[in-house]
């Protein structure tokens, strides 16, 4: 019997030999004096994994959002993400093809909706950037963008007459760091949860769709017609997160993944993106070549190339699958994923 | 069986705090010191002067060094008497700054080392994430912001080409591919506080095994499939272009 109690307190002590050597940053939000952010999932969407090292807390999310919505992040404090990722837009770049840097350059890619980023698993349309806190400081250095030298950067933070404190409050330390700045937006980013659309709504069986929606929905899913959600899976974040060249060129114009792997069997490959809102977040494609979502599932239907790394689904797909009534249907479909509340909030 | 327990318990509860910058495996000894290591950045066997077109490699190419950086990572330190002592650290070089040159790896027990082991760059476990702080801080300009990773090793300046013109040299070299751990034999004693002086060669990264011609590989970012074969012979090259100078 005693055994039994000091194989209890072993089982009780040998968890805590492994916590109390975590690095101190994992001391609790409330032991900070730091309110934990309840983060609502909307029912149809999965749990959302927080990373340990960067867990929200209220004043996280608030630093976060104030940094996104801040010129200062830009080289001459004229430009901040939110320029570029504007909420009614899904957080995308208005009906801009490519957006304008502080200097006047255009990128070369479509600024990408931000919606339902804590589910995703790599960032920008190539995957380049591992989590989303390595994603922060992309967009802010880059010289077509906001072209900010991130020491400058932190400089200025460190001399702002407010940051500082608040920085303090949320990570501690005595000076900001860049690591800071990625944990703090991309809490607030991990809070941009869309998942009150109509489409919603209707799996929750609290509104009904119109014929051509549900004729919509089912050749989105019919594999030998739409297949669209082969890759945009159906359920709750219509997306694979994988890569793929879905023939737009012949010849690749921009090498897409392959510039993160370096691997030539992954050129002209881009990630799938979400379809959440995808009636406000044209035009379409990495490089926006597209205006209309008709445009987008005719290109499935019968525009794609076949290229050398051409997405194995398309090379076994039937060019003219569908004719233009179901084009429509999908379209109409396509339109139940706009989370009107997402796109009015503040 | 309790007293197994009992020590298992206090085992873990003990030793699982300890600093995890050194774990010693050998007993300890009461002149005990800290160990600083300088690493002395040199072309051939003169002193490293940066912005200055004097050099001239294997492959016969004059060159300049502007910018000089590299990380080093993850040091070992193998005892004679047989054991090791790690330290987990992140330490960027920075040529320009002599202040980043001498670093200390923290207090050693007295004892006789033999050789030391560390990696040029980051490993794997930490080359995936810029939310880093210390040296691996993404403002240092060692990141590559839109392809998550450090750059291990940066090289920029110029060299004269075959037609004499004066043309810009850029080495980023970085990826896991890149990551190589070096291993040196040092004669080291740990009596009391020690600095131990180690050289690194640039010319030597450009040479043996593998000549590198900059008259061929003068801008490489390891950004794209073609600069996979100067990544190997870059990694290959580092990994025997340091050497023990002396112990202070």
């Amino acid at each position: 019997m005693k055994f039994v109690y000091l194989k209890l307190l072993i089982a009780c002590l040998l968890p805590l030999a492994f916590v109390a050597c975590k690095k101190e940053n994992t001391s609790t939000a409330e032991e900070k004096g730091l309110t934990p952010y309840n983060l609502v999932i909307p029912n149809g969407l999965p749990v959302m994994m927080i990373p340990s090292d960067n867990p929200m807390t209220v004043e996280g999310v608030a630093l976060g959002k104030l940094l996104f919505h801040d010129p200062i992040l830009s080289g001459n404090n004229t430009q901040s993400c939110a320029s570029c990722h504007i909420r009614k837009f899904g957080f995308s770049d208005s009906s801009n093809q490519f957006s304008t840097g502080i200097d006047g350059l255009k990128g070369p890619r479509n600024a990408m909706p931000l919606i339902n980023l804590g589910w995703a698993t790599q960032f920008f349309w190539d995957g380049g950037a591992a989590n989303l806190e390595s994603q922060v400081v992309g967009p802010i250095q880059n010289p077509l963008e906001m072209h900010q030298d991130l020491a400058a950067a932190l400089v200025e933070l460190n001399a702002h007459p407010t940051y500082p404190a608040l920085f303090k409050k949320v990570f501690g330390g005595t000076q900001i760091g860049t690591s800071m700045l990625m944990r703090a937006i991309a809490q607030y980013e991990r809070t941009l949860i869309s998942g009150n659309s109509r489409y919603d709504q209707f799996k929750r069986g609290e509104t009904t769709l119109s014929q051509s929606e549900t004729r919509g929905m089912n050749l989105f899913q019919n594999p030998n017609k739409g297949d669209c959600a082969h890759c945009h899976t159906m359920g709750g974040l219509f997306s694979d997160f994988d890569y793929r060249n879905t023939g737009l060129d012949s010849l690749a114009v921009d090498k897409g993944r392959e510039l993160i792997t370096l691997k030539p069997l992954d050129r002209g490959k881009f990630k799938t993106p979400s379809l959440r809102n995808i009636e406000v977040t044209g035009p379409y494609m990495h490089d926006g070549r597209f205006k209309t979502l008709e445009e987008c599932v005719q290109h499935y239907n019968v525009g794609y190339h076949y290229t050398q790394n051409l997405d194995p689904n398309l090379v076994n797909s039937v060019k003219g699958r569908l004719n233009n009534a179901e084009v429509q249907d999908i379209v109409a479909f396509l339109k139940t994923l706009t989370d009107t509340e997402f796109l009015s909030g503040n | 069986m309790k007293l197994f327990y009992t020590i298992l318990a206090a085992a873990l509860l003990f030793t699982a705090c300890k600093k995890e910058t050194i774990i010693e495996t050998g007993t300890a000894a009461p002149t005990s010191g800290n160990l600083n290591i300088t690493m002395k950045n040199m072309v051939g066997t003169e002193d490293l002067v940066l912005s200055d077109l004097r050099y001239t490699n294997a492959a016969g190419n004059l060159y300049s060094i502007n910018l000089l950086k590299y990380y080093m990572s993850n040091v070992v330190l193998h005892k004679k008497r047989g054991g090791n002592v790690n330290v987990s650290i992140y330490k960027l070089i920075d040529a320009s700054n002599l202040s980043t040159c001498t670093f200390s790896l923290g207090n050693f027990d007295a004892d006789e080392y033999d050789s030391i082991s560390f990696g040029l760059g980051i490993d794997q476990g930490r080359n995936h994430t810029g939310a880093q702080d210390g040296d691996l801080d993404v403002s240092k300009g060692m990141y590559w912001t839109w392809n998550t990773g450090y750059i291990f090793y940066k090289h920029e300046g110029q060299y004269k080409n075959s037609a004499n013109q004066l043309k810009s040299l850029i080495f980023h070299l970085g990826t896991d591919d890149a990551y190589s751990v070096v291993k040196l034999p040092i004669n080291l004693s740990i009596n009391g506080n020690k600095t131990m002086e180690l050289k690194f060669d640039v010319n030597s990264a450009h040479s043996t095994p593998v000549n590198i011609d900059f008259n061929n590989d003068n801008n490489h970012q390891s950004s794209s499939s073609a600069d996979m074969p100067w990544i190997a012979n870059m990694k290959s090259n580092l990994s025997d272009a340091f050497s023990f100078i002396r112990v202070l």
